[in-house]
């Protein structure tokens, strides 16, 4: 089909499409989002794609090598631990249960703590400044010792744990959607909207939200890799997911001593642990930098 | 100010007020410990009379008093905090600083890049790793504890080195290599994590500084590169850094808890973890507290010396009242 366009008018690109195109001519950022997409794929599908079910004793196949090793086989791709447990299959269902409750958690937190950030800054009097105060408490102490403090009341699990990280980054969103939410009330198209007539929720739909989504994706990166951290943290310490629950960190923590005898039963949780993180934090970094570019 | 400082130090009111409920809640829990009877509120009062006292409880695994245990293993975790603090400061602003000087050159991308890359290193992975190899396999350095047990130092400050140098064992020096030896190891695994955090914020707070017209005037008037750096931009970009810097040492002291329960450091974090275990409730309320309170304080005292530190700061102050 030839050109049809005649005329030399310039297509002036919406700021999504300048963020798209500002983000995809990075080549690190779109390697990551591929890396990005990889994770979710093996997230939805880790059952299927897991050769062995995680809690499969075998005890005539104890830390068996991965397959790259002259004693490995295929069948084990990234060998056995020490009870003879396939690790390719825990760290598939270990994915679900590290990163994927942190996206579950984070992607909770980001809802709650947005209502009530917007809530907060649209309103004036005793609300906000109660609602600042909270938060300024509940900010003054880091998640994992806030988790730590939950756990403590609650006791040791994996559904404790997730609540306790849950209530415990709340906070971060809620005071970062208001701190912004706030400045850009101040501004002055915020004030030609009003005078326009826009109610409530359109200045906030239409005025604000476009604005705060950069603030959206830095807290959501950061609420991410840290939900991420404090799980298999948890886990590590005994006061998250218990054995024989194929967290990352429960993985490592009955590992340790077997770093020389077998070390990809240490080095595979803590690396897919690390690059998760990694990946998550290019993502939104980079992302977050188009978006910039985007509405400049 | 005034009103600021008032402020301040009421949400450390609250914040300590909404922690000793919870600590309430835990210690009743521990069966004869308070008098039960009256209503919850006389209940709720005795026991911050009793806080207020150092009155922590009994822990039921050893049955020694609370408050004694933590004031042997707080100072534990301090010696390590402050360490890895000042290690991330050092390696953290300078780095900070030539990457911000030249943002968005290949160096600055090349440190961002790896700084983020420690960044996401889970830090008890890390610790356990660094533990196997350099202490158990390759022998270099002593793996756990904080001292060799054949030095006999008595406890006067709890914090090991000042109390080696103090000692008047006639080994004291040697006993004080033997302490740094055992602090190297869990200082390093613990600053990653914060000096990441130092460089990012050095860097933006240098390129910020960097943009400002000052900047140029003073290069215009020949000044030389370092003059630059020393008289003007660390000058400008350091008191911005101390809120962070604040943040970071509650995230030191949290992360404190993880490494410390690798290395089997006696510190308050692996006391708190094996009081969780062993569901000992008094001991949990009074470790709780301790750490609590310490960072909150700890928190509000930053927020208060920013201000007092930093005119710009102060100037936005006056202007809200």
């Amino acid at each position: 089909m030839p050109n049809l366009n005649v005329f030399a008018d310039e297509h002036i690109l919406s700021p999504a499409e300048q963020t798209w195109k500002h983000y995809s001519s990075q080549q690190i950022a779109m390697a990551a989002l591929w890396a990005l997409g990889l994770l979710f794929f093996l997230l939805v599908f880790a059952p299927f794609i897991a050769p062995h079910e995680p809690d499969l004793r075998q005890a005539h196949l104890l830390l068996q090598p991965p397959s790259w090793d002259d004693k490995g086989t295929v069948d084990y791709f990234l060998g056995t631990d020490d009870l003879g447990r396939d690790v390719l299959s825990r760290l598939l269902y270990g994915l679900q249960l590290t990163f994927g409750n942190a996206l579950l958690i984070s992607f909770i937190a980001l809802i709650i703590g947005t209502t009530i950030g917007i809530t907060a800054a649209i309103s004036h009097g005793l609300l906000s400044s109660t609602l600042h105060h909270i938060m300024d408490t509940a900010l003054s102490i880091p998640s994992l010792l806030l988790a730590i403090i939950f756990i403590s009341v609650l006791g040791p699990g994996l559904d404790h744990s997730l609540l306790a990280i849950l209530l415990a980054s709340i906070p971060q969103f809620i005071r970062g959607v208001y701190l912004s939410v706030y400045q850009e009330l101040q501004k002055e198209y915020i004030i030609a909207l009003k005078l326009d007539g826009a109610n409530n929720y359109r200045i906030i739909r239409y005025g604000v939200f476009p604005n705060i989504i950069e603030t959206l994706v830095n807290l959501l990166t950061r609420a991410i890799s840290s939900a991420i951290i404090d799980i298999s943290a948890l886990g590590f310490l005994g006061l998250g997911a218990q054995r024989p629950l194929s967290e990352w960190g429960t993985m490592l923590s009955g590992a340790t001593d077997l770093v020389f005898i077998a070390p990809w039963t240490v080095v595979l949780p803590g690396l897919a642990i690390l690059v998760t993180i990694f990946i998550v934090n290019i993502v939104g970094e980079s992302l977050r930098q188009s978006i910039i570019a985007g509405i400049d | 100010m005034f009103f600021y400082i008032i402020r301040r130090i009421n949400l450390l009111v609250i914040t300590v007020t909404a922690l000793t409920v919870i600590g309430f809640f835990l210690r009743s829990r521990v069966a004869g410990d308070l008098a039960l009877e009256g209503n919850l509120f006389s209940n709720y009062f005795d026991y911050l009379m009793a806080i207020v006292q150092g009155d922590l409880g009994v822990t039921s695994g050893t049955g020694q008093p609370v408050l004694d245990e933590i004031l042997i293993v707080f100072p534990a975790t301090l010696e390590l905090c402050f360490s890895a603090f000042i290690l991330s400061i050092a390696v953290g602003v300078p780095i900070g600083t030539i990457a911000g000087m030249q943002r968005g050159s290949s160096l600055d991308s090349t440190i961002m890049g790896i700084s983020l890359f420690i960044f996401s290193i889970p830090v008890f992975w890390l610790a356990s790793l660094v533990m196997m190899y350099f202490a158990l396999n390759w022998n270099w350095l002593p793996v756990t504890g904080r001292l060799n047990l054949l030095y006999e130092i008595d406890s006067v400050t709890g914090f090991m080195l000042i109390d080696t140098l103090i000692s008047d064992n006639p080994h004291s020096q040697d006993a004080f290599y033997d302490a740094l030896k055992h602090l190297l190891l869990p200082t390093i695994v613990l600053a990653t994590v914060p000096t990441t955090e130092v460089i990012r914020q050095m860097r933006n707070h240098v390129s910020d500084v960097m943009k400002q017209k000052y900047i140029k005037a003073a290069a215009s008037k020949g000044l030389s590169k370092t003059e630059i750096i020393m008289r003007h931009v660390l000058r400008n970009a350091i008191p911005n850094m101390i809120p962070h810097l604040g943040l970071q040492f509650s995230t030191v002291l949290t992360t404190a808890m993880v490494t410390e329960a690798v290395f089997s450091w006696p510190g308050i974090g692996r006391w708190l973890i094996n009081s969780i275990y062993q569901q000992d409730h008094a001991a949990i309320q009074g470790g709780m507290l301790t750490v609590a309170i310490f960072v909150v304080t700890a928190n509000v005292l930053t927020e208060i010396l920013t201000v007092v530190i930093n005119p710009i700061r102060r100037k936005e102050l006056y202007a809200q009242s």
